[in-house]
């Protein structure tokens, strides 16, 4: 079995987790939920050696393990992580991408791909072997790491939201197959977000909260509201407090997203929190950045019963938009640039800098230290400040709790129901149903580019 | 209905990126020779080989950094520097074979592991670090000739040089068994070894995966930093050669002899990528490149197109050639 004995992980001050002791068991498929920022990435990569533990250990068949990325491979601790792209050699073979070729000193291509194909046919594929893996959609590539993962001799799998960006189809195939695997002997460890794959495949689920575990034991003899607890806790609720929605209309919408080729009518009122849900690909991205004149095309938007249009970010930020993206680092920040002059990139004056960031309770040394060595949840808050010197009327937050620590949530929470309650209109994209009931007074979700009744958990 | 098995049929990249190469080859020497009555004979096609020879060697090295991910842009000046230390071994020091050729085989991996410094350890980008080194390597060869070039019987002080390029040295570039030129026989068997290394050996698929992706290879325990050293020396050893035959072919020891040759390299492993629609780099492809670039340039002499025209035909060409490999990548994101 792979153990964590009482294991915390801090970065800096913040602590992710917080003496946590987790087994996951050859044969079982173990959920793991948590909303963002509870420690689920840090508990898999303690799993998988990318980091390794503040204190406590790391547990491999009952023995004490300092786990690298290469050694936990080496013995059979296989991560598939989200970003399949970042673990595959994109433009070679199927082939090359399954067969390991450690330890086989002359390559025979014909023999490899043999041996390829009969892995590729465990998990379900068949396809040319010869084709570069990066022609091929989602699910297959996720299918060719699985792959892979048979061919070095996974004895344990651990999944980052496999499902999360496929189709009802695929992720229902995804999970037959699953559990073939650990009928055979694997280890699986299936973070999620959806209760009816982990009411389907889980024989055991840990809720992690805040950094530590919050339940462990079967998901399928849970309630709505056990869940609800597990997840966010009954403090988080009283953090948020809603604020009341006004009557008048702040946008009055027909978007075009022409990466789905759809076009959505969308209505936000003042004072309002508007929720959109939907998972990786649904388009929650494209819509936010079409108000934000992103998308490529013009957008014809009623703001506050004027018509107006929006074809650059230029034009929707001089109309009182504001954006915070989903990339934080790469679309979000200045990276090398003080915290001082990120804040200021838009407008403003100095002396209100450092106002700002003790209203947001960001943790920095002085204003003059470059943002990338503050940890993810400040940086978040410094991306949110440079919008709140100036008044703006809409806020775009797209996915802002992502890779956030819990405190840093806190805060971001109780910054968006203080702008919903100076009147200001937030729209906040989230994959994550519970965080949207919590924050949202009204939340829409999307389906590859639509309207959907509701989706997730 | 979940789609428990998924079986898919891709098509292949097709039309101009799979065969368009030889086609372009086939129509170049169609072409040349209708034109010219001169180009279809043995004699230019031995001429022909025996650019493409250098020029091959030289874009085999760059082939070998692109395929890790990085770029070498110092062969060119890697092949001047050859050419000096040969000319020099021989004319100035009047030495044997082997230590013509040991000497600028030597400068070549030293100039090889001189990139890996910089690029490996300094890390700084491969693209200018290399076309620094070009000028370091460029100043050096300059610097030891004060300019000159190096020839038989030339006036150094207190009379002629001692030495003189010797004719086991001049058949390297100039000899031929049977009809077949020398250098093409050398040129097939570098790039046969090439190939078979880069295919069949587990280091050889280690260069691959180490320019797929450098962090999913380094997760699976492949020595990255190690390759990339290997690359950029095997770049430097190549070049070096180029350099070899370029001065036993010329007979001379000529300063800045390898510059103009950086470009056609460089043109010959891009249009290399395209050539089985792979869109990677790879050895096979890039000596049909090399044979592509040689041919043209060749066929345009014919024309009479003077040699500073036809650097805008290999500009433009390079660019295509950039084109298309970027139009492959880009299908594979």
């Amino acid at each position: 079995m792979l153990r964590l004995e009482r294991v915390t992980k801090r970065y800096g001050d913040v602590t992710v987790l917080d003496d946590v002791s987790f087994t996951l068991r050859r044969g079982e498929i173990h959920g793991l939920l948590g909303l963002n920022g509870a420690g689920k990435s840090t508990l898999v990569k303690l799993l998988s050696g990318a980091i390794i533990p503040t204190s406590g250990t790391v547990e491999l068949d009952e023995t004490a393990v300092t786990l690298t990325p290469a050694e936990a491979i080496r013995r059979g601790v296989i991560t598939v992580s989200q970003e399949v792209d970042d673990a595959l050699y994109l433009d070679l073979p199927i082939y090359e991408n399954v067969v390991p070729w450690q330890g086989v000193e002359r390559i025979r291509p014909r023999e490899l791909k043999q041996r390829a194909a009969t892995y590729l046919e465990r998990v379900g594929l068949e396809i040319d072997v010869t084709e570069p893996v990066g022609r091929f959609p989602l699910s297959v590539k996720q299918r060719v790491l699985i792959a892979r993962a048979l061919a070095s001799d996974a004895a344990y799998l651990l999944l980052d939201e496999p499902t999360a960006a496929l189709s009802t189809d695929d992720a229902a195939a995804l999970l037959t197959l699953l559990q073939s695997l650990a009928e055979e002997g694997v280890g699986i460890l299936l973070i999620t977000h959806r209760s009816d794959e982990l009411s389907r495949v889980t024989t055991t689920t840990t809720f992690l909260r805040d950094g530590r575990i919050a339940y462990e034991g079967p998901f399928q003899t849970l309630s709505e509201p056990d869940i609800h607890t597990y997840l966010s806790g009954s403090d988080m609720a009283e953090a948020v407090e809603k604020a009341v929605p006004k009557t008048e209309t702040r946008i009055q919408a027909e978007l075009t997203l022409p990466t789905f080729g759809t076009r959505l009518s969308f209505t936000a009122y003042k004072g309002e929190v508007v929720g959109i849900g939907g998972v990786t690909g649904s388009g929650k991205t494209e819509l936010i950045e079409a108000l934000f004149g992103l998308s490529g095309v013009e957008q014809q938007v009623t703001l506050d019963g004027k018509p107006i249009k929006i074809r650059e970010p230029r034009q929707a930020v001089r109309s009182g938009f504001a954006l915070v993206p989903e990339e934080r680092r790469k679309q979000g920040l200045f990276l090398d640039d003080s915290i001082e002059r990120n804040v200021l990139a838009i407008e403003g004056k100095a002396n209100a800098v450092t106002r700002i960031l003790a209203s947001l309770r960001v943790k920095y040394d002085q204003v003059g230290q470059p943002v990338r060595e503050l940890s993810g949840g400040n940086q978040q808050k410094v991306v949110l400040s440079k919008w709140l010197l100036e008044d703006r009327d809409v806020y775009l937050l797209d996915e802002p709790t992502k890779g956030v620590d819990v405190t840093a949530k806190r805060d971001i929470y109780e910054l968006v129901t203080r702008l919903a309650k100076d009147g200001k209109t937030v729209i906040f994209t989230s994959s994550e149903p519970h965080e949207l009931e919590l924050i949202a007074n009204r939340t829409l979700w999307l389906d590859r580019g639509r309207w959907q009744q509701k989706g997730g958990v | 209905m979940a789609q428990l098995v998924i079986k898919q049929r891709t098509k292949r990249f097709s039309g101009i990126g799979q065969y368009g190469t030889l086609f372009a080859i086939l129509a170049l020497i169609a072409v040349f020779g209708v034109t010219n009555d001169q180009f279809l004979t043995y004699a230019n096609f031995s001429d022909i080989i025996k650019s493409v020879s250098i020029v091959s060697l030289l874009a085999l090295g760059v082939t070998f950094s692109l395929i890790v991910g990085g770029f070498d842009l110092s062969v060119g000046s890697t092949a001047s520097l050859a050419t000096i230390g040969a000319a020099s071994s021989l004319v100035l020091h009047s030495q044997e074979l082997l230590v013509a050729l040991l000497v600028p085989i030597a400068l070549g991996v030293l100039v090889g592991l001189l990139n890996a410094l910089v690029t490996i350890k300094f890390r700084l980008p491969d693209l200018l670090a290399t076309l620094a080194i070009m000028y370091v390597i460029n100043g050096v060869q300059l610097t030891y000739t004060k300019g000159f070039s190096i020839y038989d019987n030339m006036p150094i002080e207190g009379g002629t040089a001692p030495g003189r390029f010797i004719p086991s040295f001049l058949f390297i570039g100039q000899g031929s068994i049977g009809p077949v030129p020398f250098v093409a026989i050398l040129m097939i068997l570098f790039f046969a070894g090439a190939h078979l290394f880069l295919t069949y050996s587990k280091t050889g698929r280690e260069f691959y995966y180490v320019g797929s992706n450098v962090e999913a290879a380094r997760r699976s325990g492949i020595a990255v930093t190690r390759i990339k050293l290997y690359a950029y020396v095997l770049s430097g050893l190549f070049a070096a050669i180029g350099g070899i035959i370029l001065a036993s072919r010329i007979g001379t020891g000529q300063v800045s002899a390898g510059a103009p040759l950086l470009m056609d390299a460089v043109a010959a492993a891009y249009i290399g990528y395209a050539v089985f629609g792979t869109g990677r780099p790879n050895v096979v492809g890039t000596l049909i490149g090399a044979i592509l670039i040689g041919i043209l340039l060749n066929g345009l002499t014919m024309w009479d197109v003077p040699y500073y025209a036809q650097d805008i035909v290999k500009g433009t060409i390079l660019i295509a050639a950039l084109g298309l490999s970027y139009i492959q990548k880009k299908q594979l994101t």
